[in-house]
């Protein structure tokens, strides 16, 4: 195992995510080309690239979604590539998928109730305690008021405000946060990047966006992919100011 | 010696007749990921056909191979027209709907043709390999399924129509968008399926009594077929026919025509199991 | 509905059934009183595809598969034993059994929607034709002979627990179905109120959202198919106490009319599916007596219609009516009765509120 030398370049700490030469095919196509990621316990840090980049696809690599057609992937010192996603979101990892993958039938309470039964139910705790937590991330999320509202009923932001809360009231140690700000209104970025402030320390994160007002607002470390692979990797002043990827991302508006 | 050619001609008779129940429900199901569960009804319909027009003087192979087809066929545009087209992209609703359907049609075939048993005489006699007979009818009914399958295969892949129906299966918005009236070709779809089955029950109508509800022996069959030969409509169907109709006549030849019987479907549900695309989900994958 | 009038509801349906379940011996003619408990039966049968299909999300094609097994199970057992009273539990064991390894068989296989359908209706298949080929002496479970075709005429009714001496009479097994059903029915709402229920309906809403969260779906979805296996199998003993067991109750003809039952009652229901069978047997059962149209003609027409016109079914038809008239009263405006649209892959349209009245979600959260 050669962990350490490949992570020397960020942090002399030992990664809590690390993938070596991730590959994804889908029949011929390759779409992730040997991505070498990692990121430090309590770390943020944000991904973009243009679409197509591969960075969903990424997520559910390392959500278990997919299973990588090569390569390795190590979370808390363990090789969690192929497992099924159940087994690695016991281990630890949440997302918020870029669709918003909610209980449209559910009110906002079951959703978030779900998440915390989970998180007790994993770590031996009582299930009594579970109303109490639930209430608990509502209040601290901001989404009390929303409770009881069926989620199929609720607005674009609300859903993602949801969605987000769940992921969070599973308190993993790592979190996916697939354009988390997207169809947001500003006041809701603004609210929802400070939120992500705050989470950072207690938890690991990593954030696809493509809004660079959101990424500016957030982001310390950036990685940049492009076509599969690791673009570069600096933090957010020099990578946006990096000629290169102006062109990938100038490159993306022409054919938009 | 003799033994082998007879049993060879049953896995083959077998294999054959597999195909013939399942091919409409296959052409409806791989062109529409329609499930019609009133599927063998239409069967049912097509070996009424059969009876009423021999009654009527038609010659028998006319009335099988002419009448019963546009028959049902035309059933079949009836019921895409009002009550398929309104169920696209809810599978499960258009299950539910045909098999409503199915019950109609036995309700109805009991009201109007009697609950007895009716039938035509099988044509042509039997004929000797050996020491064993076997019927020249079923021979005949291997070589018109043959037919049957290059016809459909020359259709899909040669005519302009075969190529209209792939593209608007492909993708209805496209072909919407080139011109093609789309609901036409469901319409049209769903009757050229809804006449194989017809084809089916008239071809079936000699070998068994027909009753309104013979249909209900069929459908399950072509129903577990069609799924385990998975998306390709012709290569699935014969590769899991010929799978399924060997062991079912295996079986049958070991042991009893019941335990034959449920060799076809256990075999069909392993096989579900390991494969749960079907046969062309793993295999065959650009087959037609 | 508030939680207390939703509570007021379900203490006036209690009552009224208690009511019926007594009067209703002393009203009906024998004859009549066992077709009720057929119908009873059947409405347990309804709610067993309630469950596995409506809050499992489980397209299950072969409910009667449990039911035959059950009815056979108890046939079987009873005739051996001489006493009905572990045949009974036999009967309940051996269908949640069967359905635990079929379960397994299809959800550790990752198997589809329409592809559950497919496995579930050939495993019916299965047992109607191994079950019609058993006519002779050959085939004998200990001194049960299976009778083939024609089943097992000599069916043992149901005695007092370990008192052979005391065989039931048609007016027990009466109160015995008619209390099982209101107890299965207030269980199931109990069911679906307790951690398990809700996780249960969680996966029937978002499969993919509840393995990110770190449910294992497979479990959940084998546990309410076993249950709902146990709850047909109870089914079938009732069924055979009333007519008596044969290959028919693998037939088609069941497994096709519980689907109807429950599609026209209101999947995603509890209520609606046990209404839906009893009042479409009544009316089957009285068009069979006027011989004027065939009850298949009838039932095909119903589910036709039911699936193009009334997809939600009856019960939420019916609630849905009634919100809108209580509506304009309502101090604090409320959300659209408008359900969003379901996905086409199970068609659930009162997902929250049904399983407690049309409480709102609150109600099933917290203290249970």
């Amino acid at each position: 195992m050669n962990a350490p030398a490949a992570t020397t370049r960020t942090t002399r700490v030992e990664p809590i995510i690390e993938t070596r030469g991730l590959v994804m095919r889908f029949g011929g196509v390759e779409v992730l080309r040997g991505i070498d990621f990692g990121i430090a316990p309590g770390e943020l840090r944000c991904l973009v690239g243009p679409n197509g980049a591969g960075k969903s696809t990424f997520f559910k690599c390392l959500t278990g979604q997919y299973h990588p057609s090569g390569g390795e992937i190590r979370f808390k010192d363990k090789a969690i590539g192929g497992l099924p996603s159940v087994e690695i979101a016991r281990r630890g990892i949440g997302i918020k998928t870029q669709v918003p993958s909610l209980y449209d039938g559910l009110s906002a309470r079951e959703h978030i109730w779900l998440a915390v039964k989970r998180r007790i139910a994993n770590t031996g705790g009582l299930l009594k305690e579970v109303p109490i937590a639930v209430d608990e991330v509502m209040e601290s999320m901001g989404i009390a008021h929303l409770a009881d509202r069926t989620v199929g009923q609720l607005a674009h932001g609300q859903r993602q405000m949801v969605e987000l809360s769940m992921v969070i009231g599973a308190q993993p140690d790592l979190i996916l946060l697939d354009e988390p700000a997207a169809g947001m209104t500003h006041d809701e970025v603004e609210r929802l990047a400070a939120l992500v402030m705050r989470l950072r320390g207690t938890c690991s994160l990593i954030v696809v966006e493509h809004d660079m007002q959101f990424i500016r607002m957030i982001a310390r470390q950036v990685t940049v992919l492009h076509q599969g692979q690791v673009l570069m990797e600096d933090d957010v002043e020099t990578v946006l100011r990096d000629r290169r990827v102006r062109d990938v991302y100038l490159g993306k508006r022409e054919v938009v | 010696m003799d033994l082998a050619v007879v049993v060879l001609l049953q896995v083959i008779a077998a294999v054959a007749s597999l195909v013939l129940i399942s091919i409409g429900l296959a052409v409806i199901f791989g062109m529409m990921r329609v499930i019609n569960l009133a599927h063998g009804e239409f069967i049912m319909l097509g070996a009424y056909a059969v009876i009423y027009a021999t009654r009527w003087g038609v010659n028998l192979w006319v009335a099988m191979l002419v009448v019963a087809p546009i028959v049902v066929g035309l059933i079949g545009v009836v019921v895409e027209r009002t009550v398929i087209r309104f169920l696209y992209g809810r599978m499960i609703d258009t299950m539910l709907a045909t098999w409503g359907l199915s019950l109609l049609l036995i309700g109805a075939a009991t009201m109007i043709f009697g609950n007895v048993t009716a039938g035509v005489s099988a044509p042509l006699g039997g004929v000797t390999i050996g020491e064993y007979q076997t019927s020249l009818y079923e021979l005949v009914i291997v070589a018109i399924v043959t037919a049957v399958v290059l016809a459909l295969m020359a259709v899909l892949r040669f005519t302009q129509a075969g190529l209209i129906a792939r593209a608007t299966m492909q993708n209805p918005a496209m072909a919407a968008s080139l011109g093609i009236d789309t609901s036409k070709v469901y319409a049209v779809t769903f009757g050229a399926g809804a006449a194989l089955s017809g084809l089916a029950g008239a071809l079936i109508s000699p070998l068994s009594g027909v009753v309104p509800t013979m249909g209900v022996a069929y459908v399950a069959k072509a129903f577990i077929t069609v799924i385990s030969g998975g998306a390709a409509i012709i290569t699935g169907t014969l590769s899991a026919s010929t799978l399924l109709g060997s062991l079912n006549t295996l079986a049958t030849f070991v042991a009893t025509p019941v335990i034959g019987e449920v060799t076809l479907l256990f075999a069909a549900i392993v096989l579900l199991r390991i494969l749960p695309q079907g046969i062309t989900g793993k295999f065959f994958r650009r087959a037609l | 509905m508030t939680r207390r009038a939703s509570m007021a509801a379900s203490l006036v349906g209690f009552g009224v059934s208690v009511a019926a379940i007594f009067l209703l011996p002393s009203v009906l003619e024998l004859f009549t009183l066992i077709n009720a408990t057929i119908y009873v039966s059947m409405a347990i049968l309804a709610l067993s595809l309630a469950l596995i299909w409506g809050y499992g999300g489980i397209l299950c094609f072969g409910q009667a598969a449990f039911f035959g097994l059950g009815g056979y199970t108890y046939a079987v057992a009873a005739i051996n034993f001489g006493d009905s009273t572990w045949a009974v539990v036999l009967a309940m064991v051996v269908p949640a059994l069967f359905a635990a390894l079929l379960g397994y068989f299809m959800f550790w296989g990752r198997i589809g929607d329409v592809y559950l359908g497919v496995i579930t209706l050939t495993m019916t298949l299965i047992f109607f034709k191994l079950f019609n080929a058993t006519a002779g002496d050959a085939y004998k479970i200990g001194k049960a002979a299976l009778g083939g075709f024609n089943g097992i005429p000599s069916t043992p009714p149901l005695n007092l627990p370990w008192d052979v001496g005391s065989p039931l009479a048609p007016e027990d097994i009466w109160y015995i179905a008619a209390s099982l059903l209101v107890l299965l029915y207030f269980g199931s709402r109990w069911l679906l109120r307790t951690s398990f229920g809700r996780v249960v309906v969680s996966i029937r809403e978002n499969e993919r959202r509840s393995e990110l969260l770190g449910y294992d779906v497979r479990r959940y979805k084998l546990g309410i198919f076993t249950i709902g296996g146990a709850m047909a199998g109870i089914s079938g003993i009732l069924f055979a106490n009333c007519v008596f067991v044969s290959p028919t109750m693998f037939s088609l003809f069941y497994s096709a009319q519980v689907i109807i039952w429950v599609t026209v009652g209101g999947i995603g229901t509890l209520l609606g599916p046990i209404i839906g069978a009893i009042a479409l047997q009544m009316i089957v059962a009285k068009l069979g007596t006027l011989e004027v149209i065939d009850p298949n003609v009838v039932l095909g027409s119903i589910l036709l219609l039911f699936v193009l016109l009334v997809p939600k079914g009856l019960l939420p038809l019916m609630q849905s009516g009634f919100d809108r008239l209580r509506r304009p009263k309502a101090p604090v405006p409320v959300e659209p009765a408008i359900r969003p649209t379901a996905t086409p892959a199970a068609r659930r349209p009162e997902p929250v509120s049904a399983p407690v009245g049309s409480a709102p979600a609150t109600n099933t959260l917290g203290g249970s």
